[in-house]
């Protein structure tokens, strides 16, 4: 479920979650992208913007799977 | 262009993903639906009829894998993708093996999305083209009024040419359906009379007294209730054509005077003391084996040789399959025009269907089947389930008439019907493994359909 806020996720939830929001941030780079006609300024933000989301993907696999969820 | 975009259904639970795939398909000419999941998505389903369905695979309440199994089970030609922040390997052959046609990680590839969109594009556009060419090229191998571009039905369209000229009595054989009426009117035009009357005369829709004054006519005061002298069919139809349908079912006196109509030409009304001549064509038809009525001796032997002078002999459409398609693409085509409907193809599971099925009724049970189907369907392609729901009622006679299986045991008890491996494994391929059309085809129970299976070893 993708709540911002829900409370008590798990880790393996809190990885869903992160995904889910981090897939909807890099479709809409995709989308802006291919709205943008090139040359267009704004274009290498969205691309840094895009950049940095797939990183975080990227990063996703490495947290633990059991790690200890962090104090609230 | 087709006038109408494919409307495609995305469910996730995340609002964010929903607006994102609506922005993007948008885009890509799709109508989108967005569903946040749910029960009552699963009660919307059948009325939301989409071409292709986005769904999440990990929601709360109803996973993506029982809208799949749903959106498979209600409508067999909806393709659904699945989406998934866990893919694994596993997963998405569970997926593929309930009939999911890919299985997407998010984040979202959108170059596979929209390579996906353009496959479940393509199918609509290759169905509304076949049908189209279908259609056409029914109109160029109609004939008379029948579809037909079998080697035997081209034989029988050379063999009506080349006797209309000629034949002046006819008999028309063939099971029910097959069109013996419209052969009997194409000899009709095709020939010398084509300017004069073609009167019909269905011989098992009379009472057995109203035969002789039906034909033959009558004279005022010839019987109770004659008040006014009337002329018979054969003087109406004199220089044209009479045809008598369903002639086997000519009573035995009748049968004497109908001899001697042809024979001599001249008719005498009911009550009167002289005959008159007349000059008619006659066309005589019937589904019954006329020559084995004439050894049970319902039939005069006489009469029988007389009107099978020459014999037309009518394919059923068992024996001539590969005219299905284009008698549906010509039916659809007379249907969607007459209901207003924006129809425009068929699915392949449902030609599958059409295909498969045994048509006792032959061409006058396809074109009625169409006809209840194209009635039912508000969409543009007639999809399994529409042919499956006016299909259904007759399937399970029809389904053992294919194949009639070898004496099964009966469990005592057992009320289901015997159904033996290979009936189960023909209509499982008919329906391209959907197993809750298999059930309704056979007429059996969805949980009698797995315990056969079971028993079969084939689930």
């Amino acid at each position: 479920m993708t709540k911002p806020h829900s409370p008590d996720l798990g880790p393996d939830a809190l990885v869903h979650e992160f995904k889910n929001h981090l897939s909807v941030i890099v479709g809409f780079c995709d989308v802006l992208l291919r709205d943008l006609p090139e040359g267009d300024l704004k274009r290498a933000d969205v691309v840094e913007i895009q950049r940095a989301a797939l990183a975080v993907v990227e990063l996703l696999p490495q947290i633990p799977s059991r790690a200890p969820l962090p104090d609230a | 262009m087709p006038d109408r975009l494919p409307r495609l259904l995305v469910v996730d639970d995340d609002p964010g993903m929903l607006t994102l795939v609506q922005r993007f398909a948008e885009g890509e000419r799709f109508e989108v639906i967005t569903r946040t999941g749910g029960r009552a998505l699963l009660s919307e389903l059948p009325t939301l009829k989409p071409a292709v369905a986005l769904v999440d695979r990990n929601m709360p309440e109803v996973g993506g894998l029982d809208i799949l199994r749903m959106i498979r089970e209600i409508d067999p030609d909806c393709l659904v993708i699945l989406m998934t922040a866990y893919a694994t390997v596993d997963s998405a052959i569970e997926a593929v093996k309930l009939g999911a046609l890919d299985y997407l990680s998010k984040p979202l590839d959108f170059d596979r999305l929209r390579e996906l969109l353009q496959t479940v594009r393509y199918g609509i556009d290759r169905r509304e083209r076949l049908l189209s060419a279908d259609s056409e090229l029914a109109s160029r191998v109609e004939f008379c009024g029948m579809i037909g571009r079998s080697p035997v039905m081209q034989e029988l369209f050379d063999m009506i040419r080349r006797l209309a000229t000629h034949a002046r009595t006819t008999l028309v054989t063939g099971e029910t359906g097959t069109g013996k009426e419209l052969v009997a009117r194409a000899l009709h035009q095709l020939g010398p009379r084509r300017d004069r009357r073609f009167v019909a005369f269905n011989c098992s829709a009379v009472v057995e007294t109203l035969f002789e004054s039906e034909l033959f006519g009558h004279t005022r005061g010839a019987f109770t209730g004659a008040v006014e002298a009337k002329a018979g069919l054969f003087e109406l139809a004199d220089g044209g054509t009479l045809f008598l349908d369903e002639v086997g079912e000519l009573p035995a006196p009748v049968q004497a005077k109908l001899l001697r109509v042809i024979e001599q030409g001249d008719v005498q009304r009911v009550g009167a003391n002289e005959g008159r001549h007349v000059d008619v064509r006659i066309i005589a038809a019937t589904n019954r084996q006329l020559f084995d009525e004439v050894v049970a001796t319902r039939f005069r032997q006489d009469l029988y040789y007389r009107l099978n002078v020459v014999e037309i002999n009518l394919p059923s459409l068992r024996e001539r399959r590969e005219d299905i398609p284009y008698l549906t693409a010509a039916f659809i085509k007379e249907f969607a025009a007459r209901f207003s409907k924006p129809l425009v193809g068929i699915s392949p599971g449902a030609e599958r269907l059409l295909h498969g099925a045994p048509w006792p009724g032959n061409v006058r049970e396809l074109r009625n089947v169409i006809e209840r189907a194209c009635m039912l369907s508000d969409g543009r392609i007639l999809s399994e389930r529409d042919v499956l729901s006016v299909l259904g009622a007759g399937a399970p006679r029809q389904v053992r008439t294919v194949t009639p299986p070898p004496a099964p045991e009966e469990k005592p008890g057992d009320a289901e019907p015997a159904l033996d491996r290979h009936v189960v494994e023909q209509v499982l391929q008919q329906v391209g493994g959907n197993r809750s059309a298999a059930a309704r085809l056979l007429g059996i129970s969805r949980r009698a359909l797995y315990r056969r299976l079971d028993s079969f070893g084939l689930r």
